[in-house]
């Protein structure tokens, strides 16, 4: 049986078939094989002691929490804001974290 | 031919990882062409093309020869410029005058000289609206010659089923095709 073509596509096969296909092209051949003859690069998770990174992200986040409750700025917020029992609430700070410095301060 | 590229494959299985040589330069104007007719840009073509070469190797432990090379490599060739096009969605639909725009007078007198490159990159605009299955399987049969039985085990259906979505996706490709060229072009 002889297959159906739509109105107009006579047209639209002679430009696909028209393009050249492209020139054969050893610097391709070159560019492939130059990266399949390089080891494919290690993952940096799985290096060796790689998984520290991860695992210790909530301590860094803590320790940065408890030097911002240190900062200079922070401190004398606090003690003017307190007063003198602001100065004890704020070397409790120093030691015992910002959570506690901020219950004391409120 | 097919068996001669599983002999190659089997080498390369083997450690002789230059015999894949052989079927980059075999293979390599088929992908480029359809990576260039999807992508309808040459240096992104061959970049991608590339990329397909490199995927083929890595993954050459899962080749397990019951489809062709030919068959296994444009599957990956068609998941990788799906990708590409999903990430470069601006990209694909760049539209004509913005590729004027662009690259401006030089580009237009370009093309203007050349009429079957304009024709081309009116097609590949007609082309780049159409579904992904009716794309594929245009550039497969129409650019690449790809046979019905060959396009059967691609797409992994039967005859009467690769005829139909042919049929319909040429009917589709002359619809939108009336909006980038002039209409004697398609009557």
């Amino acid at each position: 049986m002889k297959e159906q073509f739509p109105e107009g596509w006579e047209k639209l096969a002679r430009i696909f078939s028209g393009q050249p296909a492209p020139d054969h092209s050893e610097f391709f051949v070159e560019r492939v094989m130059g990266e399949v003859r390089r080891p494919e690069p290690v993952r940096p998770l799985s290096r060796p002691g790689g998984w520290w990174v991860p695992a210790l992200a909530p301590a860094l986040v803590l320790t940065l929490l408890v030097m911002a409750g240190r900062h200079p700025m922070v401190s004398t917020a606090v003690l003017l804001e307190t007063g003198s029992s602001g100065w004890v609430a704020n070397t409790r700070a120093s030691t015992g974290g910002l959570l506690e410095l901020m219950g004391e301060g409120s | 031919m097919q068996d001669e590229d599983r002999e190659v494959v089997d080498r390369i299985r083997a450690g002789e990882t230059e015999a894949y040589a052989l079927l980059v330069r075999k293979h390599q104007a088929r992908i480029r062409g359809f990576c260039l007719w999807t992508l309808g840009n040459a240096a992104e073509a061959d970049d991608a093309a590339q990329e397909v070469f490199i995927k083929a190797y890595r993954g050459l432990g899962a080749f397990r020869g019951t489809a062709g090379f030919s068959t296994w490599l444009h599957r990956i060739a068609v998941n990788h410029c799906r990708d590409l096009l999903r990430r470069r969605v601006r990209e694909r639909t760049e539209s004509w005058d913005a590729l004027r725009e662009r690259e401006g007078e030089q580009a237009e007198a370009r093309i203007a000289q050349d009429p079957p490159a304009a024709q081309r990159r009116q097609l590949q605009e007609a082309l780049a609206q159409l579904p992904e299955q009716y794309r594929t399987i245009l550039i497969l049969r129409e650019a690449e010659g790809m046979s019905y039985q060959e396009l059967a085990e691609f797409l992994g259906c039967s005859l009467d089923a690769v005829k139909a979505r042919l049929r319909r996706a040429r009917s589709e490709l002359v619809e939108k095709a009336r909006h980038f060229f002039e209409p004697a072009d398609v009557q």
